[in-house]
């Protein structure tokens, strides 16, 4: 393996959002030296596994890795050159938060390294940010994002939308505004109600008002589609969409089934050694995997060698989730597999994907249902 | 030849967790049965449903020595008898193999509906009756009540109950010199003619089938030569055991004694339990009074989920009748369901573990369809049919009347869950009997339908009593009533599986709460599916399932993808479970599920 994507995983907030069920958690202090010894460590460790590895996309993602001094950034990033060789135009984004505080920091990120920054706005509207549990509000929002397009060559921000109360026509609204700011990139995630988390709790008890019915939450997805392609930003993934040339080079390795190194509590990788793939997961637990750093070898929990099924599965899961679809020559010549062809034809038959030159896409109509049509393809 | 008066023949009687089978483990191990190092807990229990379940569903036999203070040897054989409602017939034929019972409640619990029911059968066999209170090491115990309880309830004297902890050991010893002194020994003479019943017999896979007999007179050898009264089929005995509780070889049984014997008998159908055998020359005339065979009384339709597994069904189910003659099927075709088995059960949880058996034992996906009771149908030609499947029912035209079995059904319960039970009985169009009280705990006897309890009623009763209710049934009549055949319609098409008999008053909220169920239970569809019930073409009930308009995953990054695998992996394994009807998938759950009533 030689071109390989490197997510690092900061897993604090300074408070955690009702909506979100990833690995971050709240703490009164981090020391954040320790940890930039404890991703190094990692670093240097999985360096020893590998050949010449050329890293091609570095991500921080979160938790809130805004929260971290950009001289730790930095001297991260030192460490990573000193054992890995870099692509020329290799793709370092970092996810922010929109805050004062954190907007400040933008250029001292820039002069660290990072050239694509993804700000965490969610949404345009002070009640519905005071909903999600958010700590900004949309001034502090629209600030960030003009800041940061005269800092990095490569913006992009994240909007919620399906959210509680919110009716087609305020959605279209909030998004032909955010269009006008003309950012390189857009992630538009409609809110998904997950267990353990304050959202999934509520809702279990009924107490989650105002969530939209099915049939409005497909008319908001179309209508995302619509508006972004008609001016220009490219449905490239089911929730991304940028314009020419901008898309996310480090997300789209992942939905290729490229390699990708996580480091950092809950993070996951997959990689290519010997013919044979694996997969693996970082300890979830910040300070356990911060101990285990120091002591041990890799502060990983699992670590296994991917069945060819899974392998294929994952291949099928993510490659659909793309605009340009799956390549079915591919396909079989790695895997050996084809699709039933009696499914293939009916889901044609319902408009949902299309196959050209051995290329199958998932269509707009399609997408809606894309757990559907991927439960079909593979069950 | 044994002394008949060094023989004593008793049973054990408990309700569910009244430790019954703990202190039989207490007796082997005190007489030094088993090897310390072969000892495991409930060792008469052999099936792991039994263990799993911690519940009894055959009845076992164990042979014990036991030398009392004066040094005399005596032989005690003890028959280890189910504690549930289905298995009262395993319960009522070993208590006739028997002299006496030891009787044992549990000192914190009380009398049960379960122990009474028992313990009735005891006396009509005319056992001698030892009462003996378990779990006295309990803090809740309180043995002046239990006592009062079983003078009042069952109307035995209890004064000299033995205390007892099965648990701890204590008391064990008391229980013994009882059984000594206070059961009597069993009768026969060694110079008669051969007359032993035919207690029980069940498959081994060496052995062929085993016989579990009790010989009252003469005396049975290896190698003789032997009739059974009621087939009049002859055999040779090749070999003769006692059980201790595994099997140890014998020369011969002679009058009083329990043993088994093989005798190349190829199907257990081929010994009727309650026959009478003998030699075969110079035999008995007369044979011993025989019992009732038991009969099922509820079916149902087993089909393996995948139809190309019907041939590995009816191994399952040909080897599974082997050891249980109680259990009948035959073959059975539904439009929707294509091929399978209609099987008749002694009750619900004989159906449950046959069924789990089916599935775990020979690995088969099963879809269980609708539990029935055997309805007796006149037609207008005077022509009278037993219909056990709604499939059967002749055109509504055709029929002069229904008749339903109903049960006497006895419940016994704390009285603060009294309404509770009340108003379930009576929702199931039952009629109060008789209410009687005994200290804080009330006893009810309701006349109900059989078909209103097959379903869920135990499930109902526990769940409305916290657990604290005990219930117990006999079959007791056929009565008319207003029957109608129920149909459900999933999307215009009738499911012929899902179809019930159900009495006209109770048709609409059936019907509801069935199409309410599969609404839950099915998944959308990309389409809308209606769900309907009906009566002779009219629709009492409907559900929509809408059709699925979204699905699709926000977000799916590097660390999203194992949990998007674990689903599809769920969905797969639910797929496998799933049945094609029309354009419709059903889950196999549904067809039982779908018929639980939500009160």
């Amino acid at each position: 393996m030689n071109n390989i994507s490197i997510y690092l995983h900061w897993p604090f907030c300074e408070s955690k959002c009702p909506y979100c069920d990833f690995n971050s958690h709240v703490r009164e202090k981090v020391v954040q030296e320790d940890w930039l010894q404890g991703y190094l460590k990692n670093i240097r460790l999985w360096v020893s596994i590998f050949q010449n590895p050329k890293i091609k996309t570095i991500y921080f993602g979160g938790g809130t890795p805004s929260l971290m001094e950009p001289n730790i950034v930095s001297d991260l990033l030192e460490g990573l050159y000193k054992y890995y060789s870099i692509s020329n135009n290799i793709e370092i984004s970092l996810e922010a938060n929109p805050s004062s505080v954190e907007i400040k920091k933008f250029r001292d990120y820039a002069s660290a390294g990072i050239n694509r920054i993804s700000i965490g706005v969610q949404s345009f509207v002070d009640k519905d940010l005071r909903l999600l549990g958010r700590r900004h509000n949309s001034k502090e929002a629209l600030s960030a994002v003009e800041i940061g397009k005269n800092i990095f060559e490569n913006l992009s921000f994240d909007l919620i939308y399906g959210r509680q109360f919110q009716s087609l026509l305020d959605w279209e609204k909030e998004l032909q505004f955010a269009i006008s700011l003309r950012s390189q990139h857009l992630s538009l995630y409609q809110l998904t109600v997950e267990n353990n988390t304050a959202f999934g709790k509520l809702f279990d008890k009924g107490k989650l008002k105002g969530l939209p019915c099915d049939e409005l939450s497909r008319k908001l997805f179309m209508t995302t589609n619509d508006i972004c392609y008609s001016h220009g930003y490219k449905p490239y993934e089911i929730s991304n969409f940028a314009l020419d040339k901008q898309e996310c080079k480090h997300n789209v390795n992942y939905w290729k089934c490229g390699n990708f190194l996580g480091i950092g509590p809950g993070a996951h990788g997959r990689y290519q050694f010997n013919q044979k793939r694996f997969s693996y997961e970082n300890i979830k637990n910040p300070e356990t995997w911060l101990n285990k750093s120091f002591n041990e070898d890799l502060a990983i929990n699992i670590k296994k060698r991917m069945s060819d099924l899974d392998h294929f599965e994952e291949f099928v899961i993510m490659g659909l989730r793309l605009s340009e679809g799956l390549s079915l020559s591919k396909m079989h010549k790695n895997f050996g597999k084809r699709f039933d062809e009696k499914i293939l034809q009916e889901l044609i038959r319902l408009g949902f994907i299309e196959i050209a030159s051995n290329q199958l896409k998932v269509l707009q109509k399609g997408k809606v249902l894309l757990n559907y049509i991927t439960k079909q393809l593979l069950t | 030849m044994l002394d008949i008066k060094k023989i004593r023949n008793f049973s054990i009687i408990a309700h569910i967790d009244h430790g019954k089978s703990t202190l039989a483990d207490r007796l082997i191990q005190s007489t030094n049965t088993v090897a310390e190092r072969d000892m495991k807990e409930q060792i008469l229990d052999s099936m792991d449903i039994e263990r799993e379940r911690g519940i009894t569903i055959k009845a076992n036999t164990v042979r014990l020595t036991y030398t009392d203070s004066k040094n005399e040897e005596y032989i005690l054989n003890l028959i280890d008898t189910p504690g549930h409602v289905d298995f009262a017939y395993e319960v009522s034929r070993s208590m006739h193999a028997v002299e006496g019972s030891l009787l044992v409640v549990d000192a914190s619990q009380g009398v049960e509906a379960q122990t009474l029911a028992n313990v009735y059968t005891a006396i009509e066999a005319d056992h001698e009756i030892i009462p003996i209170l378990n779990k006295i090491d309990l803090p809740a115990a309180d043995v002046a009540r239990v006592k009062t309880q079983i003078e009042d309830v069952i109307g035995i004297d209890a004064s000299e109950a033995i205390n007892i902890s099965a648990k701890t050991g204590e008391g064990i010893s008391k229980v013994f010199e009882e059984i000594v002194s206070k059961l009597p020994c069993p009768e026969g003479s060694s110079k008669s003619p051969l007359k032993a019943s035919l207690v029980d017999s069940w498959y081994d896979a060496y052995l062929g089938v085993v016989v579990l007999v009790r010989i009252h007179d003469g005396i049975l050898q290896k190698g003789d030569k032997i009739k059974l009264m009621q087939t009049n089929a002859n055999y040779s005995v090749d070999k003769l055991a006692v059980l201790k509780p595994d099997m140890v070889d014998i020369n011969q049984l002679g009058p009083g004694e329990i043993g088994v014997f093989t005798a190349s008998i190829k199907q257990v159908r081929d010994t009727r339990v309650g026959d009478t055998i003998t030699h075969l020359h110079k035999g008995c005339t007369e044979p011993l009074e025989g019992y009732e065979p038991s009969q099922p009384v509820v079916f149902c339709g087993l089909f393996p989920v995948d139809s190309s597994e019907f041939e590995a069904l009816r191994e399952a189910i040909d080897k599974l009748a082997v050891n249980d003659s109680s259990f009948s099927y035959e073959m059975e075709s539904s439009a929707a369901l294509g091929f399978g088995f209609r099987c008749g059960f002694l009750g619900l949880l004989h159906l449950e573990v046959i069924r789990d058996r089916i599935e775990r034992e020979y690995n088969i996906n099963l879809i269980t369809t609708a539990p029935s009771v055997i309805y007796q149908v006149s037609k207008t030609d005077n022509e009278i049919l037993e219909i056990h499947n709604p499939a059967d029912l002749p055109e509504a035209v055709k029929i002069n009347h229904i008749k339903e079995p109903r049960i006497k059904a006895t419940i016994l319960v704390p009285d603060n869950f009294l309404g509770e039970v009340l108003k379930l009985c009576q929702d199931r169009r039952g009629i109060q009997l008789d209410l009687t009280y005994v200290g804080s705990r009330a006893m009810v006897v309701y006349d109900l339908p059989l078909n209103e309890v097959v379903f869920d009623f135990y499930d109902r009763l526990k769940s409305v009593t916290k657990g604290y209710a005990s219930f117990d049934y006999e079959i007791s009549k056929y009565v008319q009533d207003n029957l109608v055949k129920m149909q459900i319609l999933v999307n215009d098409e009738p499911v012929d599986a899902l179809s019930i008999i159900v009495h006209r008053d109770r048709a609409e909220m059936r019907g509801r709460s069935m199409c309410e169920k599969l609404k839950e239970l099915i998944p959308q569809h990309l389409f809308k599916i209606p769900i309907q019930a009906s009566l002779g073409g009219r629709i009492i009930a409907r559900e929509t399932i809408s059709a699925l308009r979204k699905d699709v995953t926000a977000k799916c990054y590097g660390g999203d993808i194992t949990r998007k695998r674990k689903l599809l992996d769920k969905q797969k394994a639910g797929k496998k479970r799933m049945r094609q009807f029309g354009r419709v998938e059903i889950p196999q759950e549904a067809f039982i599920n779908a018929l639980k009533i939500k009160e």
